[in-house]
């Protein structure tokens, strides 16, 4: 229950500093977002009594609303929390997949206790951490491809909402993420 | 591709946009062009065409799993912290509601499991004093299958609930592998049953019983959490979501996964106040699942479930389970019956027949476990079960298959000084006796006694596991062959039986002697395990056959009558068995070769030595002695005595005395006996007992809810069979003898078994073994007013209501010998009429002042009267005759007697001053009660066909009996009109009885 405490205004103001291009901002937001990810990720669970019933979005939504005031709201700053959101997700699950991924290798013990369906099969944690490393790939030589992966993919963002963070058309968000597709199954299967 | 740099990425890219832009079928020809040259970019885009086209790529967006990262990582990251007073130790997971710790408190530096609960659960003060309240109910409980709750505390806005730690699994991971199998599933559904009665009857609801909810300990204990809990969160959901803009998004999505829905009642579906039957109906659902591993209410979304569990009947079980015995069906049924009304009522109802479907079930439990997990059995009910006719596994000769009567109706007190056939029905009668002693048993509790004093050389059985080798309840008679493998049993209702092998192992059953109408008794396998042998009546002759173990012809080897399984001497020579010599008033133990040839008389005995008990011989393991049991002393208690093979001299082996031994068998290693006998207490119980030679020590070997009857062992001793025998009336109150109209009066299990009869004004008293020992109850026809009359009568029976109303007469051992007593109507001032050494079957004159009873002596059953005041008694009769019952007009007397001409016991009717029957009838009173009707011109019998028993009526005037009542099931064991002969009660119930292998003895 040690958190980071911010007010609104505060997440506001690192918020607009991001979008303004303050590289700083961003460390500061990371472990603030996150926290409330986690947050609400627990509350989710005591009324879901498990995850599966869990949207990122409709988790992300809620995280922004809380975190941001929102008379001082830009409209853009809603796509760059989302933003955020989405390498926020990406980080957590990669991770998690990674170390499951490992233990699976016999790199640890794992804890199997009460309850305790792991959020991953095995075989899903490999996948996402191959597809992972894929996309890091595909930021290499097509950033914008990747980054409508993520928020897509890992973000679970719309189409609509997509195109809003990238400032590109929808029409343009489908294109980069069919050809990026597959171009990642190109990848992982090829 | 990896080494694919940007700018060649961005021209393979353009190709390949422009590519899917255009129709399949003009893509070739583009990329021909657009790559003319380059083979390369050509062999890129190709591929990445193709890779476009795999749809189901990417298509489980990783957002989901994401979520659930974020889930299960919000778990962990308590870990370390203190909260209140406690340290979280480590995530324990997601129990029923909200995450759950191990934690440390901090001040005891005990071991918690932690649950919080957020604020927003508990952020009505009146709802959250209402759940510590019924959590408080729930921790006095202290009942097993209950979790138990230490502590409620608040820290900040988190409220805890810190209870015991719980090792093992969830019901939900246990399921997740499959169904559970049958035993299994029955051994967790009454834990769970028992937890639910337990709080039931606290008045606390659990409201969410769900696997989740459902811990299995890995030492085979259940545990239910979180009772009364769900209570917090039920107006707590609504309030969330009008509060989360997002939460109504999450509701409706139709691929959301189902959680408590699948378990939800109707009535909480449609939103209704629930109570303790919501409970059994989401309990139903559980037991559903683990027999089947299916939902008996599937749906795609939650609604779908709802509405399934509104409108749909659950596939039967059979569809899962193509063997699943019918009360299983019925249970299930019952519990899940749309209208709460016609579910079961109570959990504690449920409980009991679970438990009765358990024991009649195939189980494998080790004893020790079984028994404390069981333990506080208190009842039995009969939920469809079968009918058919009472017999026991060592006593059954055909003719007694039905009922005791009147006349013999006092179980072990039964004498009887004439064979049943030839001269007489002395084994018959003795048969009958057991048959009412098997018959009547009452649950006290399923608890396999701790081993005791006795040394370890001499309590081989404290691995002893128990399995029910057949499950149909009419499997009557049984033995195992020497070598353990196989158990012959008899199969099916009277004039039906036919003789059965079972092959163990595999549980195949092979019929070796087929049915022909006459039934058998006395199985036995011969010592090198090759024949069995048994009796079965031919023309009233019960000659001894043998036949091969796989069937064949049977051979005759014995004409004359052998009226006990036979005994074979250690090196399988000769056999001892016995024979009654009703003309002599005389027993006789004899021994024979094996082949039947060489009979020599070993030792002589009076009829009353066996009363009430088989004479079943068992030939020691060193050869020179043979083990009977017989009536020793004043009190008719029973021993097991050892009778000298050279000489017949006896010797009592032990100082433990019964009321009645059925059987009993050496151990291989001649340390001790394994006996079946009957329980102190005179509940007509029976368990199976181990006597230590030859210090005499007794121990029981089960001590349980059943009535263990007969008994066979292997030739190491290492298992056993026995039958056990169920037999549960309850009154039914039957206007004008309707059995339509039937209604059941009383549900304690046992009601009127010894004994039924109205009052004057119309109300019942009856005999009730409810409370562990036998007593007289009396209630109004309605089943209201049930009231004591009288505890302390000790193996009472036959309560017979004076006329006049003012008194109840009945037998009871309650000063020693069996002797008729006289209390008050409302049971005070009790007196004891008669002094013989065995009086029984009292009934009272219309005038209200003469009792008529049956006084058995040594060898002698007369008929007697005794003036109600007390004082002289006068016999009435010199012949063998019991069972008087005076007409309603005073004159005549119908009883049962010995017809010696016909060699068998009929109904004569006689002067009220005694003498010669004037009217005899073809009805056998060793298979019917019977009784004058009413207006006295016929007497009324029950005739028991097919398992079900009914009433008839024979005319004194001779002509042709009819018959009276028209049930379809059950049996009748007692049964009287009321005054005015409009209204019949009835003692009625089914009655079972199934083969029982013990092993592990050793």
């Amino acid at each position: 229950m040690t958190a980071p405490e911010s007010s609104p205004h505060e997440m506001t103001q690192l918020l607009a500093a991001w979008s303004d291009g303050d590289r700083e901002a961003l460390d500061k937001l990371l472990p603030l977002v996150e926290h409330e990810l986690h947050r609400l990720a627990h509350r989710y669970m005591n009324h879901e009594r498990d995850g599966h019933t869990l949207q990122t979005t409709a988790l992300v939504n809620e995280a922004y609303l809380r975190l941001i005031d929102q008379r001082e709201m830009r409209w853009q700053n809603r796509a760059h929390f989302f933003a955020i959101a989405a390498q926020m997700m990406r980080r957590i699950l990669i991770d998690h997949a990674r170390k499951q991924a490992y233990a699976k290798r016999g790199g640890g013990a794992r804890k199997v206790s009460l309850d305790e369906v792991d959020a991953l099969t095995d075989e899903r944690a490999q996948e996402l951490v191959a597809l992972d490393e894929a996309l890091a790939g595909l930021a290499r030589i097509d950033e914008r491809k990747s980054r409508v992966v993520e928020l897509r993919f890992f973000g679970g963002m719309s189409v609509e909402e997509t195109a809003e963070v990238l400032k590109i058309s929808t029409d343009t968000v489908t294109r980069d993420w069919h050809r990026a597709r597959a171009w990642l199954h190109r990848e992982l299967k090829g | 591709m990896a080494d694919m740099n940007r700018e060649r990425w961005q021209e393979v890219d353009s190709i390949f946009e422009a590519a899917l832009a255009r129709p399949a079928s003009e893509r070739d020809a583009f990329l021909d062009e657009a790559c003319a040259g380059d083979p390369d970019l050509r062999a890129e885009v190709d591929s990445l065409i193709a890779s476009e086209a795999t749809e189901d790529f990417m298509n489980d967006p990783a957002f989901t799993d994401a979520a659930r990262v974020l889930v299960q990582n919000a778990r962990h990251s308590l870990t370390g912290q203190t909260i209140g007073s406690y340290q979280i130790l480590e995530s324990l997971g997601a129990g029923g509601m909200g995450e759950v710790y191990l934690a440390l408190h901090l001040r005891t530096n005990r071991k918690v499991a932690l649950k919080l609960l957020p604020a927003a659960f508990m952020n009505d003060g009146q709802r959250v004093r209402r759940f510590q309240q019924e959590a408080r109910t729930v921790l006095a409980l202290n009942h097993p299958n209950i979790v138990t709750v230490y502590d409620i505390e608040q820290a900040g806005d988190t409220h805890l609930i810190a209870t015991e730690v719980i090792e093992g699994e969830t019901l939900r991971q246990r399921l997740s592998r499959g169904a559970l199998d049958l035993a299994e599933a029955l051994d967790v559904a009454i834990q769970i049953a028992g937890a639910l009665a337990a709080a039931h009857e606290a008045g606390v609801v659990h409201r969410d019983i769900k696997p989740e909810n459902v811990m299995l300990r890995p030492d085979g204990f259940v545990k239910v959490l979180d009772f009364g809990l769900a209570k917090l969160t039920e107006r707590e959901q609504r309030e969330t979501s009008s509060e989360l803009p997002t939460r109504a998004l999450v509701r409706t999505d139709a691929g959301m996964v189902i959680g408590t829905a699948n378990y939800m009642s109707p009535e909480q579906a449609r939103g209704q106040e629930v109570d303790a039957r919501t409970d059994t109906f989401s309990f139903g659902i559980m037991f559903y699942e683990m027999l089947t591993g299916n939902m008996p209410f599937s749906g795609g979304t939650k609604s779908d479930v709802m509405a399934a569990i509104l409108q749909n009947e659950p596939p039967p079980l059979a569809r899962f389970l193509p063997k699943a015995p019918e009360a299983l069906e019925w249970i299930v049924t019952k519990t899940l019956a749309k209208n709460r009304d016609e579910r079961y009522q109570t959990a504690k109802e449920l409980l009991t027949d679970l438990k009765r479907l358990k024991r009649r079930s195939d189980y494998q439990v080790e004893a020790a476990r079984f028994g404390s997990t069981t333990s506080g059995d208190s009842g039995f009910v009969a939920p469809g079960s079968d009918t058919a006719t009472n017999r026991t596994a060592a006593a059954d000769p055909p003719a007694a298959t039905a009922e005791a009567t009147r006349t013999l109706s006092s179980a072990e007190y039964v004498i009887s000084e004439i064979k049943r056939h030839k001269r007489g029905v002395m084994f018959t009668v003795a048969g009958i006796a057991f048959l009412v002693i098997a018959a009547i048993g009452i649950v006290i509790g399923i608890r396999y006694l701790r081993p005791t004093s006795l040394s370890q050389a001499t309590n081989p059985f404290r691995q002893t596991k128990v399995a029910k080798l057949t499950t149909t309840g009419n499997a009557s008679q049984a033995a195992i062959s020497p070598d353990g493998k196989y158990v012959v049993h008899v199969t099916g209702g009277a004039g039906k039986q036919s003789l059965l092998l079972r092959h163990i192992a595999t549980g195949s059953d092979k019929e070796i002697v087929a049915a022909n109408g006459n039934d058998f008794s006395w199985l036995t396998f011969s010592r090198d395990g090759s024949y069995v042998l048994y009796s079965r009546v031919e023309a009233g002759i019960y000659p001894l056959f043998q036949v091969p173990v796989l069937g064949g012809t049977p051979q005759k080897l014995i004409a004359d009558d052998v009226d006990t399984r036979v005994s074979f001497s250690p090196d399988g020579k000769r056999f001892a068995f016995m024979r009654g010599e009703p003309q002599k008033g005389e027993t006789s133990l004899i021994l024979a070769n094996a082949d039947g040839t060489h009979e020599q008389v070993l030792s002589k005995y009076k009829v009353s030595d066996f009363s009430g008990n088989w004479p079943f011989p068992s030939w020691a393991p060193d050869g020179q002695t043979i083990a009977v049991a017989h009536r020793t002393g004043n009190d008719r208690s029973t021993n097991v005595v050892t009778v000298r093979v050279a000489d017949g001299q006896e010797k009592q082996i032990t100082s433990q005395q019964w009321p009645n031994i059925l059987a009993l068998s050496w151990l291989a290693d001649a340390q001790g006996l394994v006996i079946t006998a009957g329980e102190p207490e005179a509940t007509y119980q029976h368990q199976i007992w181990f006597v230590s030679y030859p210090s005499g020590e007794a121990r029981k070997i089960t001590s349980d809810a059943n009535n263990y009857v007969g008994l066979s062992l292997t030739e190491d001793s290492s298992s056993l069979v026995t039958v056990q025998a169920e037999q549960a009336p309850n009154l039914w109150l039957a206007p004008n003898g309707d059995a339509a109209r039937a209604k059941q009066i009383t549900s304690s299990r046992g009601d009127g078994l010894a004994g039924v009869a109205f009052t004057p004004d119309g109300r019942i008293v009856y005999t009730s073994v409810a409370h562990g020992s036998r007593e007289l109850w009396v209630v109004n026809t309605d089943g209201s007013g049930q009231k004591q009359l009288m505890s302390d009568a000790k193996a009472m029976a036959g309560p017979f209501v004076s006329p006049d109303g003012r008194y109840v007469v009945f037998s009871s051992a309650r000063a020693g010998a069996p002797n008729i007593w006289r209390i008050n109507i409302d049971g005070s001032n009790p007196k004891q009429l008669t002094t013989g050494t065995h009086d029984q079957t009292p009934s009272i004159s219309p005038d209200s002042r003469w009792v008529f009873y049956t006084a058995t002596e040594s060898d002698k059953q007369r008929l007697r009267k005794v003036p109600i005041d007390g004082g002289e008694s006068e016999q009435l009769t010199d012949y063998s005759s019991g069972g008087a019952l005076v007409s309603p007009d005073g004159k005549q007397i119908a009883c049962a007697y010995i017809d010696i001409a016909k060699k068998r016991w009929s109904i004569g009717v006689i002067s009220i001053e005694g003498g010669p029957p004037i009217k005899t009838f073809e009805i056998s009173p060793l298979q019917a009660r019977f009784q004058w009707s009413y207006d006295g011109r016929a007497v009324l019998y029950t005739v028991t066909r097919d398992g079900v028993t009914n009433i008839w009526s024979q005319p004194i005037d001779g002509s042709p009996p009819k018959q009276v009542t028209d049930f379809k099931s059950d049996q009748i064991f007692r049964f009287d009109w009321s005054h005015d002969g409009k209204r019949l009660v009835l003692a009625r119930g089914p009655v079972s009885s199934d083969v029982v292998l013990i092993s592990n003895l050793r």
